[in-house]
């Protein structure tokens, strides 16, 4: 490859790196930001003296975080949901996205499952009728209650769907010759050949479990099922509400707020994203093929 | 083909234990049962909300066994994280599944769901020790504020202790260094913020707690309306008796945005006053950027915390006077509300059998007794407290607000105890009182401090309906313009930019909110309330 060397391409070149620079500062420096905050000292915070590097450099944040036992307890719950989540949404996904992107011939009504499932795409039954389904198979204060109702995302069917159209149908054929039946043939050949779809979708559902907190709040009651995100909210949210209730006569939160609430709520913050941090680089590799799923035809 | 039926008879199986089970009852607390003295026992569930992460005792505490024993009452919690509270709460009456007794709700939770005939109307008068918090006329004002517009109570108040809590605090040892003194009209506090600036012109001089729009809510005072006129727009006026419908559409707004603007021009006010946040106000008073602040009276010493680190030589102190933009007429200050109203609320579902809510209300009742309020405060004597110099003291281990807020919590030891109406007057002097009444007492001392009434409104379903959307609608636009004016992008002293200002408003139904407004007050004053 000949390196072109002219002026307009060096400018362009220069604008491209600023960009890219840009990029990456306003992307790590929240992230940056954050973990700073959490091992400073409240003062230091306080007198803005944390602008990038800590000031005052502690880990008790971290230690209050810990030793309350809550963050952790929640933590360990977060990690179970979403993987346990991951591993079924996608079960359910594939042996759902797959017949369906076989030939009409192959599945009755097909065309009639695929209206269905572009149908809760647009329209859902809302949050009283989901609550009362929850509640009538009694799955209230039940960690199954986060799982099953979000069991399949209509997008990412899609996305499952439009990938496993573009394996050719030939090796199917060609396996269906050899002796195999349909399981055999969806395990052995077209799963394998869909990592990179497996991966995104995976990511999606996994980064969803992950960051949830709506149906925790409604469907749970045992504090000890409660996962990382909805007590990171408590932490947040109370603290904006103390002043609130002070004004009605409640001025407990006043009092329960500790001297280095920011440091904690930052603390509990950056353990939050830590692990999805963590993960993307050994997926990212997939994720780029992945989302280019359906994007070339040909 | 074998392996195609099996896995057919598998799904079916499975398809149709889930129908089955989601034919299945589920157990609902709630019901009545016999002990093994063979007395009846009333079970409620009682939804609250929680606001640490304090552990409460999983098994039968001798609260649970005390309420059994003498009321024969027993209680299954939902205690709820209270961020969670409310939309909770929302679902559990939407989806049929309220409980018996609710607490910690605001009154508009309430009314709304007692509108919706979710809640059970009380009958107080069965509750004599809990009428006897307050005296005759003011039980009369907290029930006709806190009744539905069908004339029934849905909940209980419970007594507001605090008369007044807001003040301004200012840098004692700054206004000393410079020979000023707390300013108590708007004239003597545009020469203190001058003086201020002049001394120290990097600073902020004045600023507020966070909170958006109501971070000016002193200088609505100061010009004449309720602190509280946000979410009000409506009130009375003290001395004139005369009703204004929307307070932020009249001349004394305009006048409060005229001082707002200059003192925003000439950076005697925060610049980010419309938007601050709490930690950043923090950030200014351990920066010592900020001399003057509209704030609680006990913050005090919080204020002072912050200041002190950097200096030592901080004094935050309250100010004992208000300020007001019209002296001649007098000074306005926020006397609190009576009542707070945190519950609790019965549903409907406590009238589902006799004798239940007699129970549970002859157990509030006591709630609202001397030895109610002894037993919510202070626990059980020789366990968690004594007395000493016949003066209750809890022992040291135990959580105080003011002297150990480290320690044990009656909820740890008890679990959530029913509803404290009146902290003991004791606990209350030493968390708050003694703070509050000399602030309390000071503004009584003054001549001509005035405070709002709250007004008791009532409205329909339909009214109220049409007040929200109209109220979202008015409310928006004056935000949006109150932002403008402090800023500099419309002016308050131009007629034509006021002008524009209540021709938006008048364009989203201001004449339509006056007129159901005003129909509102006046059927106040049929009521004769």
């Amino acid at each position: 490859m000949v390196k072109d060397r002219s002026i307009s391409s060096l400018v362009l070149d220069i604008v491209i790196h600023i960009t890219l620079v840009f990029l990456v500062v306003v992307t790590l420096y929240p992230i940056i930001y954050i973990f700073s905050v959490s091992v400073s000292s409240a003062a230091a915070y306080e007198a803005g003296k944390v602008v990038l590097w800590p000031a005052e450099f502690t880990w008790d944040a971290y230690k209050i975080v810990f030793e309350a036992g809550t963050v952790p307890n929640a933590f360990k719950n977060t990690v179970i949901y979403t993987v346990l989540y991951t591993v079924l949404s996608l079960f359910f996904t594939t042996t759902m996205a797959y017949p369906l992107s076989r030939p009409a011939e192959k599945l009755a009504f097909k065309g009639f499952y695929n209206k269905l499932v572009v149908f809760t795409m647009f329209f859902n039954a809302g949050t009283i009728p989901i609550y009362l389904v929850v509640q009538s198979v009694g799955l209230l204060d039940s960690m199954w209650s986060l799982i099953i109702p979000a069991l399949i995302t209509t997008y990412n069917l899609v996305v499952m769907r439009t990938f496993f159209v573009s394996i050719p149908v030939e090796l199917e054929e060609a396996a269906f010759l050899d002796g195999a039946n349909e399981f055999t043939i969806f395990y052995k050949i077209v799963l394998p050949l869909s990592k990179a779809a497996i991966a995104t979708v995976g990511l999606f559902y996994g980064v969803y479990q992950w960051n949830s907190w709506y149906s925790a709040m409604l469907y749970l009651k045992t504090k000890e099922k409660f996962p990382l995100q909805l007590v990171l909210r408590d932490i947040i949210v109370q603290n904006q509400m103390a002043a609130e209730l002070a004004a009605q006569g409640d001025m407990s939160m006043m009092t329960e707020v500790q001297s280095n609430v920011e440091s904690i709520k930052y603390a509990t913050l950056f353990i939050s994203i830590a692990p999805m941090l963590a993960v993307y680089p050994f997926i990212q590799k997939y994720f780029v093929k992945g989302v280019m799923v359906g994007s070339v035809k040909g | 083909m074998n392996n195609k039926k099996v896995v057919a008879l598998v799904a079916g199986t499975v398809a149709t234990a889930t129908l089955l089970t989601s034919c299945g009852g589920s157990h609902k607390v709630g019901e009545s049962y016999k002990d093994e003295n063979g007395n009846k026992i009333y079970t409620y569930e009682f939804n609250m909300y929680v606001q640490d992460d304090k552990d409460y005792p999983t098994g039968v505490t001798k609260f649970d066994e005390m309420i059994k024993k003498d009321f024969g009452i027993e209680f299954t919690y939902d205690r709820i994280p209270r961020t969670n509270w409310e939309t909770k709460t929302n679902t559990y009456f939407a989806t049929n599944n309220a409980p018996d007794v609710t607490t910690g709700g605001k009154e508009n939770n309430y009314k709304n769901w007692a509108s919706k005939g979710y809640l059970q109307p009380i009958d107080y008068n069965k509750l004599p020790d809990w009428k006897a918090l307050w005296s005759e006329e003011d039980l009369e004002k907290v029930i006709s504020n806190a009744e539905n517009a069908d004339g029934k109570l849905y909940y209980l108040p419970s007594v507001r202790q605090e008369k007044a809590q807001m003040c301004w605090l200012y840098r004692k040892d700054v206004f000393d260094k410079l020979g000023l003194q707390p300013p108590s009209t708007i004239d003597e506090f545009y020469t203190v913020l001058k003086k201020l600036k002049e001394a120290y012109p990097d600073k902020t001089i004045w600023s507020a707690n966070g909170g958006g729009t109501s971070t000016l809510t002193s200088m609505m005072q100061a010009y004449w309306m309720p602190e509280l006129i946000l979410q009000q727009n409506s009130y009375v006026d003290p001395v004139t008796k005369e009703f204004v419908p929307y307070a932020l559409a009249t001349d004394a707004a305009r006048e409060m945005y005229k001082f707002l603007r200059k003192a925003y021009t000439e950076g005697l006010i925060d610049k980010e006053i419309m938007s601050i946040e709490k930690e950043q106000f923090y950030n200014r008073l351990s920066t010592g950027h900020v001399f003057m602040a509209y704030n609680y009276v006990y913050n005090t010493t919080l204020f002072n915390e912050k200041s002190q680190r950097d200096n030592p030589d901080a004094n935050w102190t309250w100010s004992p006077n208000m300020i007001t933009a019209y002296p001649e007429k007098g000074t306005i200050y926020k006397r609190d509300p009576l009542y707070s109203n945190w519950g609790p609320a019965f549903s409907t579902s406590i009238d589902s059998e006799e004798g239940k809510f007699d129970a549970i209300l002859k157990y509030f009742n006591w709630c609202a007794t001397d030895e109610g309020s002894l037993y919510n405060t202070y626990g059980i004597e020789g366990e968690t407290f004594t007395y000493v110099n016949g003066v209750p003291t809890l022992n040291e281990d135990m959580y105080h607000e003011s002297k150990n807020t480290k320690g044990t919590k009656l909820s740890t030891i008890y679990g959530s105890m029913g509803a404290t109406f009146l902290k003991h007057p004791v606990m209350f002097a030493e968390v708050r009182g003694d703070i509050i009444e000399p602030l309390w007492e000071t503004y009584n001392s003054k001549p001509d401090y005035y405070y709002f009434e709250q007004i008791p409104f009532k409205y329909t379903d339909e009214e109220e309906t049409k007040k929200v959307d109209l109220e979202t609608a008015l409310n928006s636009v004056r935000d949006q313009y109150m932002a403008k004016f402090l800023m500099g992008e419309y002016d308050p002293n131009n007629d034509a930019d006021w002008k524009q200002y209540l021709t938006d408003l008048g364009k989203v139904g201001l004449a339509d909110y006056e007129a159901l407004q005003k129909a509102a007050y006046e059927k106040v004053l049929a009521s004769g309330k």
